[in-house]
């Protein structure tokens, strides 16, 4: 189920109410099983892919931990012995993420695999291959993959404990609200959190709530109807041209910010009621003056993974400048394909590196011209400038991530450039991009607000707290814009059409 | 996030602080869900769609219902559109001196009338109660969303609606109906000054529920209703719902009246009428069928009908009369 539907409005109720009502040693399983139903809702077959996953990584971690162990007692006299040991811990951990990632493979990229495989052997002529079988996307594959790996390398690093009960590993892997979208949390943090007790508390429970709601505002009133815009342009592209495709560019870029971040603060409110800390994914990442500081911002969760387990297994930046650059680029291509199966996502993860890898090189010299030109790199004014081009370069990359084919994105770009016309913004003629004046206003109100709330959090005011200081009137009267305006505002629902009723006026 | 504390002691269910304030949260909650269920229904109401366009305003007819004068309406008629067409309630009071009122929407299910009933039985006490059967030719358990949400829109909220809602709604589809916002909430970029004051609900409906159909529409016949015999089965549920409009007219004390208006059938729904009037002379209620009676009404097809079905004011001069002359010789049978 989504967060943003009406079963989850009963679930989650449910789920924690039970939670924090049976004693403390069974709770661990409530959420398993609850997790599980979770999942099943989505498609119910697919929970032995998820079990499987979390079985292969279990046992995995209890083989290593049983090397690292024996490594531990060896003594000065079993070299022999250690080398086994290191061997097969390499083994264990090879085999976990050969296994997890062949499934992972298979069913996320199978197609794309076989399309391009075709593609190639129509190029020599031979006829190409039919599956005679569909592959269905599991939900939520590329998140919990990620998270139960994480939990091998990190016993193999001995940065964790092994976790010796199955079914609070099982829950590590499970954990539903974070199940299906993030973040993709560590072993360590989260683990540790199954093993402890939750007593609970008031404040915690309601500021979960708010965040939910929040998290509801960004996605229904904002995501959704932006995303009606965003559609109408792209999937028609070469109806419009200049500043309307501008437009819709910008507008993805806070589609899938609204969309992606209001799906992480949902699932760290809904644990956060519970008495779960889940960490940051997102912290107002257009704020973000480069390339590198955008993705300490953005999904966070999935940086500092592949930060911690790609790039830096790959030697980092300590194996010279050179190696630094192909390590960035390849984590970056690495996670582009994470997020989808075509070569839109990989260009766009190569267009990130390579402007990662290009202003790195050029950083030197840019700090020259500046000190020449006495431009002040700490003002304001320079962080703002800053703040826009890289907003314009992540916007640049959307494109990419957006568009349906690579070509389509060049299309896309092509047509932007082909005029100037500054006129749509005066002539009215910016309802045909799929939004009403209506709906139009109400988008840019709402990112206003988006804004002003992000402005807050960025200089460090914790919103929640301050809050939490006004008084009852003041405090109730935000809690009920913000529902309201979820409830009124959000996109959701049948749709009301009069003809519906005016066939039956007799 | 509160920890583990030191072994010995056991991980209390809630935080010392939490406890401390408890009662106090816990007004505090039951306060602002209050709160909120006020809002929730006032906004809903401004939301919701108004059926206020002439002569078919049923949020005035239906919704201005409750602005009746208690147990002042001596005779009730419901059903759908073929009712509240056909027989003008302020004529009918003039020729029998008992007040009147139709409580019916465009093609109301049969088990929504079932509750529109019960709703009108609130504040009514009606001596007869007149049902009028078209919607017997159901040929499915639920009707769409035009028919439902027409029934549902104007009735307030209370246990009745919410069992009415339960039961016109399809499965996966009865919150959206109960709670209409879900469906009329992107009404908020064409509210008017209506949605805001609502001073249609004071109102009270000169019609009486009946809507004044102008238009001309020659027809011909389709079929000699007298000619057909056999009557159709009808669906379980129209069946049930029919007998338990029965057994509450045996509860409440009311005479029960199964009515069909000049409808000029097909011979289907001729068969399916026949069958509702089957049910009816099996449980001892009384009917009258107008198809029948074309004749003595003086029914002429080519200036008495708005459509195809529908009668217009042409033809409801001709059935009111009628119509007061058949409940009177009923009353009188006993």
């Amino acid at each position: 189920m989504q967060f943003n539907s009406f079963n989850y409005l009963i679930f989650f109720p449910l789920v924690t109410l039970i939670y924090f009502v049976i004693p403390h040693r069974v709770r661990y399983l409530w959420l398993l099983v609850t997790s599980y139903y979770f999942y099943m809702c989505w498609n119910p077959r697919y929970i032995v892919l998820i079990a499987g996953s979390t079985l292969i990584t279990f046992v995995s971690g209890l083989l290593i931990g049983g090397e690292n162990r024996r490594l531990e007692n060896t003594g000065a006299r079993g070299e022999r012995r250690r080398r086994a040991c290191l061997m097969r811990r390499k083994l264990w951990v090879a085999g976990s993420f050969i296994t997890n990632l062949s499934i992972l493979f298979f069913f996320k990229y199978f197609y794309f695999a076989l399309d391009n495989l075709n593609l190639l052997l129509g190029h020599f002529g031979l006829h190409p291959l039919s599956p005679g079988f569909d592959v269905v996307l599991p939900v939520g594959i590329s998140f919990y993959t990620f998270q139960a790996l994480s939990y091998t390398v990190d016993v193999y690093r001995g940065d964790v404990e092994v976790e010796r009960n199955l079914a609070k590993y099982a829950l590590f892997v499970s954990f539903f609200p974070q199940l299906v979208a993030g973040p993709i949390e560590r072993s360590k943090h989260l683990i540790s959190q199954i093993h402890e007790k939750h007593s609970f508390d008031y404040r915690q429970a309601r500021d979960g709530l708010i965040l939910i709601f929040w998290g509801l505002f960004l996605k229904l009133v904002i995501a959704d109807r932006v995303a009606i815009l965003v559609n109408q342009v792209f999937n028609h592209y070469d109806w419009y041209s200049g500043l309307y495709l501008t437009i819709a560019a910008m507008a993805f870029a806070v589609q899938i910010y609204c969309d992606f971040g209001s799906y992480s603060l949902m699932a760290i409110g809904s644990a956060q009621v519970m008495g779960f800390s889940l960490m940051d994914n997102f912290r107002q990442p257009y704020f973000s003056t480069s390339i590198a500081e955008f993705w300490r911002r953005w999904h966070i969760s999935l940086s500092t993974w592949f930060r911690d387990y790609l790039y830096i297994p790959l030697g980092g930046n300590r194996k010279g400048t050179l190696r630094k650059y192909f390590n960035t680029m390849v984590v970056f291509v690495a996670s582009g394909l994470w997020h989808g199966a075509n070569w839109t996502f990989v260009m766009w993860g190569f267009l990130h590196g390579i402007f990662q890898v290009i202003g790195q090189i050029t950083k030197p010299a840019k700090n020259r011209l500046t000190d020449l030109l006495h431009i002040n790199r700490q003002a304001f004014s320079y962080k703002l400038g800053q703040g826009i081009i890289t907003f314009i370069l992540v916007d640049f990359c959307w494109i990419f991530f957006r568009a349906p084919k690579i070509e389509d994105a060049w299309g896309f770009i092509g047509r932007m450039f082909h005029q100037w016309n500054p006129w749509i913004f005066i002539d009215g003629t910016l309802v045909e991009m799929g939004l009403s004046k209506a709906d139009l206003i109400v988008a840019l109100g709402a990112i206003l607000v988006l804004v002003l709330v992000s402005t807050a959090q960025y200089r460090g005011v914790r919103i929640r707290e301050r809050l939490a200081r006004q008084n009852l009137v003041f405090r109730w009267a935000v809690y009920f814009v913000l529902i309201f305006s979820v409830i009124v505002f959000g996109i959701y629902g049948p749709g009301y059409s009069e003809s519906q009723f005016i066939y039956f006026q007799f | 996030m509160h920890r583990q504390r030191e072994q010995g002691t056991a991980t209390p269910y809630m935080t010392d602080e939490t406890r401390a304030q408890l009662p106090w949260i816990l007004i505090r909650c039951v306060c602002f869900l209050l709160c909120f269920a006020f809002l929730f229904l006032g906004i809903s109401n401004v939301l919701a769609r108004k059926s206020l366009l002439l002569p078919w305003n049923m949020s005035v007819k239906v919704g201005g219902f409750y602005n009746e004068p208690k147990d002042s309406i001596d005779t009730m008629l419901f059903g759908s559109s073929h009712m509240y067409c056909s027989v003008d309630p302020v004529e009918l009071q003039q020729l029998t001196g008992q007040s009147a009122y139709i409580l019916a929407t465009q093609e109301q299910p049969i088990w929504t009338t079932y509750y529109y009933i019960l709703e009108a039985l609130k504040t009514q006490k009606p001596k007869t109660v007149v049902l009028e059967v078209n919607m017997v030719t159901a040929d499915q358990d639920y009707a769409g969303d035009g028919p439902n949400y027409s029934a549902l829109d104007p009735i307030p909220f209370s246990m009745n609606r919410i069992k009415m809602a339960m039961a016109t709604a399809p499965w996966g589809h009865k919150r959206e109906l109960l709670f209409n916002i879900y469906k009329y909430h992107g009404r908020w970029a064409e509210l008017d000054k209506d949605d805001i004051t609502q001073s249609y609900k004071k109102e009270r409906d000169p019609q009486r529920g009946f809507v004044e159909l102008d238009n001309v529409s020659p027809q011909a016949i389709a079929v000699d209703p007298a000619s057909v015999k056999d009557a159709a089965p009808l669906l379980p549920r129209v069946t049930d719902y029919l007998n338990r409009i029965i057994d509450l007219s045996q509860k409440k004390g009311f005479r029960l009246i199964f009515f069909k208006s000049p409808s000029n059938p097909t011979r289907e729904e001729q068969e399916k009428y026949n069958a509702a009037f089957q049910l009816a002379k099996e449980r001892g209620i009384p009917y009258l069928d107008c198809n029948q009676y074309y004749r003595e009404i003086g029914i002429d097809p080519k200036t008495d009908f708005f459509d195809g079905h529908h009668l217009n004011i042409s033809g409801v001069r001709k059935v009111t009369p009628f119509v007061a002359e058949k409940l009177q010789s009923i009353a009188n049978n006993g």
